[in-house]
C-alpha cells in the first residue's frame, strides 16, 4: 500500500514572499499477514501489518500575528490608564501616538518533518493484540526571539523563524482477552516514553558550560544546586550566599560551582531531570457467571514538581509573613530539629531561601488506582417474575488507592487546585 | 426552447460585461490588501497636516513614558528610593525593592527592576529620535496656533522638548551605569547591528550638555504663555537645569578624581580636573541669573501649589492623596487610611540643627528628654515624631501609642512617619486630595548646586553664606544677634562641604537626591555601612523615656556606586562591556 499527498498553503497575513508553505506526506504499509509465506506456514498469526509514514508539516495560521511585518503605529483612545500625558495646570487629557510594540518581521511558516513507523499484530485467533509506534519528529523554523535581543535597539523584537527541536517516542499497547468456562477477563497495557532535544535555539555563548540548555529537553528548569540546609555557624560563615545576603544556620547551602564564593547566575544550571517522561496504565477485567470485576491502574515515571508556592507546598506563611501557617512548617529547620528539617528557618521574605534551587523540586511519580468496580447482573426466573428487562447491582471507586512521590499534593491537578476526591458508588441498575 | 436561450445569450452579454466590470472595480476598492487600522508612519508624521496632530501626540505620549514612568514617590515596590538611604527604610518587613538596593541584595542577573531601568529608557531614546528624524516633515503652521514669544515656531519647540526628553533618558541611564551607549539620531532596526559599545563617561555628559546647548533657546520660557494648557512643557529653565545637574555629578568626586576603577574611562574620568566644579557652578549660576524662579516662601506650597516659582521641570501626576495614603501614620484607621511604609531614621532627624541653626551637638538647648523641641522647624514638615499635631490630635509614636501599637500590621519600625509632600492636615479631621506633582527640577536644587560647586572650586566665599541665609531664613531657622542663621563663620572649604551637604540632604529630602548623593559624592561605603537607628520611647506615667534602636544594617560594597549592565545585554552584546565587580 502506498499513498501520497501534496498540499500548499497561503496565508496573506505573512509579508508578500512569505506567504506560501509547501507541504507532503506519504505513507507504506505492508501487510505481512496476507503474505503466502505467512499464511501457509502459521496458523496463530491472525493480522500483521508494518507501516510508515513521513511527512512534512507546517504551522502558520494560529502564530501569523496581524499584517505586523509591517512598522505600524498605536494611538490610545485617552480615557484614564489609557497612558495619555496631560496638559497644563488644568490636566486635560492629551492623546498619544505610539510605534507599536514589535520591530517589522519576516516570519514565514513554521515546519516539521515528522516519520512514524508502526506495526499491528493480532496473534492466537484475537487473543493477544499488539500495537508498538515509533516516532521522530523534526521541528525546524520554529518562532522565536532571536539571542541577539539587545535591549539598546528601543523595542521589542519579533519572533523569527528559528528554533529546531527533536521530539522522539514510542507508545505501545497489548491486549490479551481469553475465555475459559465461565470465566472471562481482559487485560492490558499501555507505555508511552516521549523526549525531546532542544536542537538550536539561538543561544548566547554562556561563559561555563553548566549554564547551557541547547541540546537538553525542552523547558528544563535552571537553578543552584541546593545542598541541604547549614547546620552550624561555622558552616555558615564558610559557605557561599547570595549577593548581600549573610547566610544562617537553616538557610539553604548553594552549589557555588565556579568557586567565587557567591551564589549568583553563573552558579545556575540544569535543575530538572532530563530524562524521558513515561505513562503507563493496566486495565484488567474478568467475569464469571453474573459477577464482573474491572480496575484501572495508571501511572507516571520521571515526572517532577516544583514547590512554586510555598505558603501551601511548604506550610510557609504567605508572602507578608503575617498569614495563616499550614502543617508541614513543623519541619522547618530550627537548632533542636535540625537533623529532621525538611524546610529552611522560617523567615518573612528571603531572597536567598527562595531562590530557584533544586531544594523545591520533588519527585512527581505516582501510580494511581484510578477506578474499580464489581457488578453483579441478576438473570433466570427471579428476574422474569419481575418483568424488568434487567438488573445490575454494582459498587464502583474512583481514586481508591494512590501512591505518590510527593504528599503534598494531590500528583493528577495543579498546587492550589482542588484535589480529586476519592468516591465510592454503590448502585443499582433497573431497566423495565 | 433552443431559440429562447439563444435569445437571452445575446441580449444580456453587454449587460453582463458591465456588470462583471462593476463587480471587480467593487472589489478593488472594498479589499484592502493590509488593514487601514494599521497605520505607518506616513500617517503620524502627516506631510499634509497643518495641524500635526499625529505628530503632537506621538510627542505627547513621550511626556506620558517619560521616567518614572509610573508617576509615584513611592515608585520602588511601594517605596521611596530614600528608603534605600540613610535618611529613612521601609516599614514593610517582607523582602522588599528598597531594602534590597539598600543591602545590595542585587546583581547583573537578580536586578532591582524598579529603579535599575535599562531597556525602557531605550524605548524612551528610540521614541524620541523618531520624533526628531521625521517631524520636519510635518508642516505645522503656527497660524493656528497661540502665538508663542521670542519668534518660536510651533515645531521648533516641540523638537526641542522631544531633544530634551531624548537627554533626560540618557541622564537617567547615566548617573545609574556610568557611561552607556549614545546612539545619536539613529534608529536601528532588525538587520541592523546593535552589538554597539558603550561611550564614554565624558562623551555622554558632552552629549548631554551639548543638546541643552544647543536646544535650550528654541524652548518656551517660563512662566510659559497658559500655563493652563502648557505648564507640563520642557522649558528653556528645564534644559538649563538637566545641564546644571549632569555637571555637578560628573564634578562629584566619584566620576572627577576618585574614579571607582582607576582611569576606565566607562566608570567617570580618568583624571582630575578641577575647572569641572566651574563649568557646574557656571551653570547653575546661569538658571539664577535669569531672575526667572525664586524660592516660595512657604516650602510646603513647593509641592501642593501647581507650576509655583520653584518649579523648573516635574513630571504630571494629579489631585490626589496617593501620598497621604501610602506614607501617612499608620493607626488611624481604615476610614482616614494611611499604610505608613515610610519610616525615616534617627540619623535623619539628627541631621537637623536647632531653632538656632546649630547643630545638635554644638548646641546647648539640645535636651535629650525632649528631642524635638527647639528643633529647625524643617524637621517638622519632613517628620512626624511622637507629640507632633496631625489630624487634629498628636502623634503616639510611643510603644503601644495610637500610630506604634504593636502587633503585626505594617507601621514605622523608628518612631517617625514622612511628614513631607503631604497637604496642610495638621488640623483636618481627614485627608483630602492635594494638587501634586512630580517635581524633577526646583530652584532649591539649583541654588544647592550652585554653593556646592563654587566651594570647591573657590572656597567658601561670602555668596555661599548669602544663599546659606536665605535658604535658613526660609527654613524659619532664627537669624541670632549676629544675622547668621546659625552657619560659623570663617569655615575651612571642607566645613563648609560638609555643612552644605547637609542642608542638601535636609532641603531635598525624600526627593530622590540623596541615594544619588551619597554616590557622588563617594560616601555611601561609609554612611552605609553601619546600622541605621530609629527612636524607641517608652512612656511611664507621663514621662517619656527616649533610647536609640538599630532598626536596619545597611551594606554597601563599592561596586554598588553603579549598577551592573544587565547581564543579558552583556551575554548578547560582546562589545557591552559589565561595570566594575559585577561580572
Amino acid at each position: 500500500m502506498a499513498q501520497a499527498a501534496v498540499n500548499t498553503s497561503g496565508y496573506n497575513r505573512y509579508r508578500p514572499g512569505y506567504q506560501y508553505g509547501l507541504f507532503y506526506a506519504f505513507g507504506l504499509g505492508w501487510n505481512i499477514g496476507e503474505e503466502d509465506f505467512i499464511k501457509d506456514n502459521t496458523d496463530w498469526i491472525d493480522y500483521m501489518k508494518v507501516r510508515a509514514t513521513f511527512g512534512k508539516t507546517g504551522n502558520g495560521v494560529d502564530n501569523a500575528g496581524y499584517y505586523d511585518y509591517r512598522a505600524t503605529y498605536k494611538d490610545n483612545n485617552g480615557g484614564i490608564g489609557s497612558g495619555a500625558y496631560l496638559a497644563g495646570t488644568e490636566r486635560s487629557e492629551l492623546r498619544g501616538y505610539w510605534e507599536n510594540t514589535y520591530l517589522p518581521n519576516v516570519r514565514t511558516w513554521e515546519g516539521a518533518y515528522k516519520l512514524n513507523i508502526g506495526t499491528d499484530i493480532e496473534l492466537f485467533r484475537d487473543k493477544l493484540a499488539i500495537t508498538a509506534d515509533f516516532y521522530h519528529d523534526r521541528y525546524f523554523d520554529l518562532l522565536q526571539t532571536r539571542g541577539k535581543s539587545i535591549e539598546i535597539i528601543g523595542i521589542e523584537y519579533p519572533s523569527e523563524n528559528i528554533g529546531r527541536m527533536l521530539v522522539k517516542g514510542a507508545e505501545f499497547t497489548v491486549g490479551h482477552r481469553h475465555r475459559i468456562g465461565k470465566l472471562g477477563y481482559f487485560l492490558s497495557a499501555n507505555l508511552s516514553i516521549e523526549q525531546s532535544k532542544v536542537d538550536f535555539f539561538d543561544e548566547q555563548q554562556q561563559r561555563y558550560p553548566w549554564q547551557q540548555l541547547t541540546g537538553l529537553p525542552a523547558g528544563v528548569r535552571s537553578g543552584y544546586i541546593a545542598e541541604g540546609l547549614y547546620q552550624s555557624g561555622e558552616e555558615a560563615e564558610q559557605g557561599a550566599s547570595t549577593v548581600g545576603y549573610v547566610v544562617k544556620p537553616g538557610d539553604i547551602k548553594y552549589r557555588d560551582l565556579n568557586g567565587d564564593g557567591q551564589i549568583n547566575q553563573f552558579d545556575r544550571t540544569v535543575i530538572s531531570s532530563t530524562k524521558p517522561l513515561i505513562y503507563y496504565g493496566f486495565q484488567f477485567g474478568f467475569n464469571y457467571k453474573s459477577f464482573a470485576l474491572t480496575a484501572l491502574v495508571q501511572g507516571v515515571q520521571n515526572r517532577e514538581i516544583y514547590l512554586a508556592d510555598r505558603a501551601i507546598h511548604g506550610g510557609f506563611l504567605g508572602f507578608g509573613g503575617y498569614e495563616q501557617a499550614y502543617e508541614p512548617v513543623l519541619n522547618r529547620w530550627t537548632p533542636e530539629t535540625a537533623d529532621a528539617a525538611t524546610y529552611p528557618r522560617l523567615t518573612i521574605g528571603n531572597s536567598h531561601n527562595y531562590a530557584e534551587s533544586s531544594f523545591w523540586i520533588r519527585s512527581g511519580n505516582y501510580l494511581r488506582l484510578k477506578n474499580v468496580e464489581l457488578a453483579y447482573t441478576f438473570q433466570g426466573k427471579l428476574l422474569e417474575k419481575t418483568r424488568l428487562g434487567s438488573v445490575r447491582l454494582f459498587a464502583n471507586a474512583l481514586n481508591v488507592f494512590t501512591w505518590s512521590a510527593f504528599k503534598g499534593q494531590d500528583p493528577e491537578v495543579a498546587i492550589g487546585a482542588y484535589p480529586l476526591q476519592r468516591v465510592f458508588n454503590l448502585g443499582l441498575n433497573v431497566n423495565l | 426552447m433552443k431559440k429562447n436561450t439563444n435569445t437571452i445569450k445575446w441580449m444580456s452579454l453587454p449587460v453582463l460585461i458591465l456588470g462583471l466590470s462593476i463587480t471587480m472595480a467593487g472589489c478593488k476598492k472594498d479589499y484592502e490588501a493590509e488593514p487601514l487600522e494599521n497605520v505607518t508612519i506616513e500617517y503620524v508624521f502627516d506631510p499634509r497636516d497643518s495641524l500635526g496632530t499625529n505628530a503632537h501626540r506621538f510627542l505627547n505620549a513621550m511626556y506620558a513614558d517619560m521616567f518614572p514612568q509610573s508617576v509615584s514617590f513611592n515608585r520602588i515596590d511601594g517605596n521611596l528610593l530614600d528608603a534605600a538611604t540613610d535618611d529613612a527604610m521601609p516599614s514593610n518587613l517582607e523582602d522588599n525593592d528598597a531594602s534590597r538596593l539598600a543591602k545590595g541584595q542585587y546583581n547583573a542577573y537578580d536586578r532591582v527592576v524598579s529603579d535599575m531601568i535599562w531597556g525602557a529608557s531605550y524605548k524612551n531614546i528610540r521614541a524620541a529620535t523618531i520624533f526628531i528624524n521625521n517631524i520636519d516633515v510635518v508642516p505645522v503652521n503656527d497660524a493656528k496656533f497661540e502665538a508663542l514669544p521670542n519668534g518660536l515656531t510651533v515645531k521648533r519647540t516641540w523638537k526641542a522638548e522631544a531633544r530634551f526628553l531624548r537627554a533626560l533618558a540618557y541622564f537617567e541611564l547615566l548617573k545609574r551605569y556610568g557611561g552607556i551607549t549614545l546612539l545619536g539620531e539613529r534608529v536601528l532596526e532588525l538587520g541592523e547591528n546593535v552589538e554597539l559599545p558603550r561611550n564614554t563617561y565624558a562623551e555622554c555628559v558632552d552629549f548631554i550638555v551639548n543638546e541643552m546647548d544647543a536646544i535650550q533657546d528654541s524652548l518656551l520660557v517660563y512662566p510659559v504663555p497658559s500655563p493652563a494648557r502648557n505648564s507640563h512643557r520642557a522649558t528653556k529653565g528645564s534644559a538649563m537645569a538637566l545641564k546644571a545637574r549632569v555637571l555637578l555629578y560628573a564634578a562629584s568626586p566619584l566620576f572627577n578624581g576618585e574614579n571607582m576603577d582607576g582611569a576606565n574611562a566607562l566608570t567617570g574620568y580618568p583624571s582630575f580636573d578641577q575647572s569641572r566644579w566651574q563649568r557646574a557652578a557656571k551653570a547653575a549660576k546661569n538658571i539664577i541669573d535669569l531672575n526667572t524662579y525664586a524660592l516660595e516662601e512657604d516650602v510646603k506650597q513647593v509641592f501642593t501649589q501647581q507650576y509655583n516659582r520653584e518649579v523648573l521641570f516635574f513630571k504630571q501626576w494629579g489631585n490626589n492623596k496617593d501620598i497621604e495614603d501610602a506614607n501617612g501614620p499608620f493607626g488611624f484607621g481604615t476610614q482616614i487610611g494611611g499604610q505608613g511604609r515610610t519610616s525615616p531614621t534617627q540619623e535623619f532627624v539628627d541631621a537637623f540643627p536647632m531653632i538656632t541653626g546649630e547643630a545638635i551637638d554644638q548646641s546647648t538647648i539640645y535636651d535629650p528628654t525632649n528631642p524635638y523641641a527647639n528643633r529647625d522647624p524643617r524637621l517638622a514638615l519632613n517628620v512626624l515624631y511622637n507629640g507632633a499635631q496631625w489630624l487634629a490630635t498628636t502623634i503616639q509614636t510611643f510603644e503601644g501609642g495610637r500610630n506604634k501599637p504593636g502587633g503585626t500590621e505594617m507601621q514605622t519600625r523608628t518612631g517617625y512617619y514622612l511628614r513631607k509632600f503631604m497637604g496642610d492636615f495638621e488640623n483636618a479631621g481627614q485627608y483630602s486630595n492635594v494638587q501634586r506633582d512630580y517635581i524633577l527640577f526646583r530652584y532649591t536644587e539649583v541654588i544647592l548646586n550652585y554653593i556646592e560647586a563654587i566651594n570647591e572650586f573657590d572656597g567658601p566665599s561670602p555668596e555661599i553664606y548669602q544663599y546659606l541665609y536665605a535658604l535658613r531664613k526660609r527654613a524659619g531657622i532664627e537669624p541670632g544677634i549676629d544675622g547668621n542663621y546659625g552657619v560659623g563663620q570663617n569655615l575651612s572649604q571642607s566645613e563648609m562641604r560638609m555643612l552644605i551637604r547637609n542642608e542638601r540632604r535636609l532641603e531635598l529630602a525624600f526627593e530622590e537626591h540623596r541615594y544619588w548623593d551619597i554616590r557622588r559624592w563617594k560616601v555611601a561605603e561609609d554612611v552605609m555601612n553601619k546600622p541605621l537607628h530609629g527612636m524607641l520611647i517608652r512612656q511611664t506615667g507621663n514621662t517619656l523615656i527616649y533610647s536609640k534602636l538599630e532598626v536596619s544594617e545597611p551594606q554597601f560594597s563599592p561596586a554598588m556606586y553603579l549598577y551592573p549592565i544587565p547581564d543579558s545585554e552583556v551575554l548578547k552584546n560582546t562589545e557591552m562591556e559589565q561595570n566594575p565587580g559585577w561580572d
